[in-house]
């Protein structure tokens, strides 16, 4: 068993689809906890991130952008943001990926309440990357609301 | 040493089970199956929630009293008017022992018959092989929103 190249091929299929779905949860765990160093290093040397935030390259320039465009969390019980992320198809291609994902974020409103305030989806491009699956390119789309042209 | 196929194809059966640990726990709690959910937790499991985790109680039979016990406080009376929606889960695997992180919205009929995210809050947990069955030695659930 240990030799058969089809196994060890199935098997591997399988542990790369577990590794790229948790990419996702640690991509939204990172970015809601604001440790914007960690979110950045999911991404590939010359990963790229397209969002409303803007554009960005590598994970130095994914750090420089966040960090430029989004605030920390505030101490407890500040305004703080989680990202919901479900629905995840993944497409996979020996050492290179394709996938989809949706997401929705939920904010502590006025009153203190729970929130959904944006619905979006994701469009990924994934690469192995010195053994691990990273970002090659993520697409952020809002959905609800509509966004300017 | 390169990883056994078996050895292998355990992590992955291990995920799964985990996997379907933590959706055994949100089908029991909204179905007030209190007897089901009280043994997913391990003979020294532990329940921590509230402010300052005030709410706790160990082993399957006090979590059974404790949970019983929020019926139409902590959790609607009739099963159907709540839900917890478990999400994005990171689960870190190390032989017997687990650990996991999750996310939680609750979500009740409201006002009007109408769904509404009622809290949200995560689920920080600590995961073991008892018996052959992965079940919980610890599960913490802290409220983020509203704040206690």
């Amino acid at each position: 068993m240990a030799d058969d190249p089809t196994l060890i091929a199935r098997l591997q299929r399988l542990e790369d689809l577990a590794e790229i779905e948790r990419l996702f949860y640690e991509y939204r765990r990172h970015l809601d906890a604001r440790d914007m160093h960690a979110y950045s290093r999911l991404f590939c040397t010359d990963g790229e991130w397209t969002g409303r935030t803007g554009s960005a390259v590598g994970p130095d320039g994914i750090q420089a952008m966040l960090e430029a465009n989004l605030s920390p969390n505030p101490a407890p019980p500040g305004a703080t943001s989680w990202h919901i992320v479900s629905n995840p198809l993944i497409d996979l291609d020996g050492d290179s990926a394709t996938a989809s994902t949706t997401w929705s974020l939920i904010r502590r409103a006025d009153g203190d309440e729970p929130k959904v305030v944006l619905l979006g989806h994701y469009d990924d491009v994934l690469a192995r990357e010195d053994g691990r699956w990273k970002f090659k390119r993520r697409r952020a789309h809002i959905d609800i609301p509509h966004q300017p042209a | 040493m390169e990883e056994t196929l078996e050895a292998r194809l355990e992590r992955l059966e291990d995920l799964e089970a985990i996997r379907a640990l933590l959706a055994d726990y949100r089908r029991y709690l909204d179905g007030k199956d209190f007897r089901a959910y009280a043994s997913l937790f391990a003979r020294e499991g532990e329940f921590i929630a509230g402010e300052g985790d005030a709410i706790r109680a160990s082993g399957p039979e006090a979590i059974f009293a404790l949970v019983d016990g929020m019926r139409g406080t902590l959790l609607t009376d009739q099963g159907g008017d709540d839900v917890h929606v478990a999400v994005n889960e990171v689960i870190e695997l190390a032989g017997d022992r687990a650990t996991a992180n999750s996310t939680w919205v609750y979500l009740i009929r409201g006002e009007g018959d109408v769904p509404e995210v009622s809290k949200i809050g995560h689920y920080e947990d600590e995961l073991i092989r008892e018996d052959g069955r992965w079940k919980f030695l610890r599960r913490r659930a802290p409220m983020d929103i509203p704040t206690f």
